[in-house]
């Protein structure tokens, strides 16, 4: 294995030259045994082995990432591997591997970002994370516009305004983002430092 | 006047739509605009907020959804109702169907 890698990296290096690029070797060892049960006493039994192992040189001094439109001018050092599997055992098995550098791998996050964040609807959030979140927005009403003790509060939260906008709108913004109990609780232990319950 | 832009669910029916829309006003912004379109190649809604300063909306907002095939003239006619304002008017995905809905107020 170390030496199948070795020869990966020396076989990119003499193609890409002195100028630096970024270089990734994935391997993925995947086995499924499957052993059919005699209907008494022995049951069916399925088991799933996998080992992966992943490597990347990336330059750290790259110019970053930089497009003209839809035009790629300089690429980046974004590097992305994933492995996918889908087994329904007797019904068939599926899997899917993929590498992506540069644009490719962001545009691939992207995606996946997008899907997450589709998910993260609030659709989806428990009447008790919403009902959580409208006492967030009335405690910050009752600050009326108060500048200096939404600083307080953003300070004590861990928090720092967002572009653009003053302590109070970045608190509203806060309040609208906080889908898990951890950022919830942190913004209303935040209130509660400067006395709002 | 800052704005805020926040997804909304497609596979949400309107009356789902509406309470999430509610529930964001009701943390102090105000609807300005719906509309659907593709992100990253995936179907997403997008609703666009102004923040009132915290403000508790006047009158709760309401989706309904209209006829698309209905004509330009009709359905203008459907947007004009006696004792609330449409807010506006555009594209939604409601239960992954793409549908043209009117924010009323």
């Amino acid at each position: 294995m170390r030496g199948a890698a070795g020869l990966v990296i020396a076989a990119s290096l003499l193609v890409s030259g002195c100028a630096p690029h970024v270089i990734i070797a994935t391997g993925t060892t995947l086995g499924i045994k499957a052993t059919p049960g005699d209907g008494q006493t022995r049951p069916p039994q399925v088991v799933l082995g996998y080992k992966r192992a992943e490597a990347a040189l990336i330059p750290v001094e790259g110019g970053g990432a930089e497009m003209n439109g839809s035009e790629v001018k300089t690429d980046a050092a974004s590097t992305v591997a994933s492995f996918y599997l889908k087994s329904q055992w007797t019904a068939g098995t599926e899997i899917r591997s993929f590498i992506g550098t540069g644009f490719a791998a962001r545009q691939i996050v992207n995606e996946n970002f997008a899907r997450e964040f589709a998910r993260a609807a609030l659709s989806n959030l428990p009447a008790a994370i919403v009902d959580q979140r409208e006492h967030l927005a009335d405690l910050l009403r009752s600050l009326d516009g108060d500048e200096a003790t939404a600083t307080a509060v953003l300070g004590n939260a861990g928090l720092q305004p967002k572009p653009g906008r003053n302590a109070v709108q970045s608190l509203r913004v806060y309040i609208l983002d906080a889908t898990k109990q951890d950022d919830l609780d942190r913004l209303t232990k935040a209130f509660a430092s400067v006395g709002i319950k | 006047m800052p704005i805020v832009l926040r997804p909304l669910a497609t596979d949400s029916d309107l009356a789902a739509l509406t309470r999430d829309i509610r529930h964001i006003e009701n943390l102090g912004f105000e609807l300005i605009s719906i509309a659907a379109g593709h992100m990253g190649g995936l179907a997403g809604n997008l609703a666009t907020f102004r923040d009132t300063t915290g403000a508790r909306p006047v009158r709760p907002i309401q989706l309904e959804a209209i006829d698309g095939s209905l004509g330009q003239d009709e359905q203008e006619a459907r947007l004009i109702a006696p004792g609330r304002d449409c807010v506006c008017y555009g594209t939604l995905f409601v239960s992954r169907t793409q549908r043209n809905v009117a924010a009323f107020r």
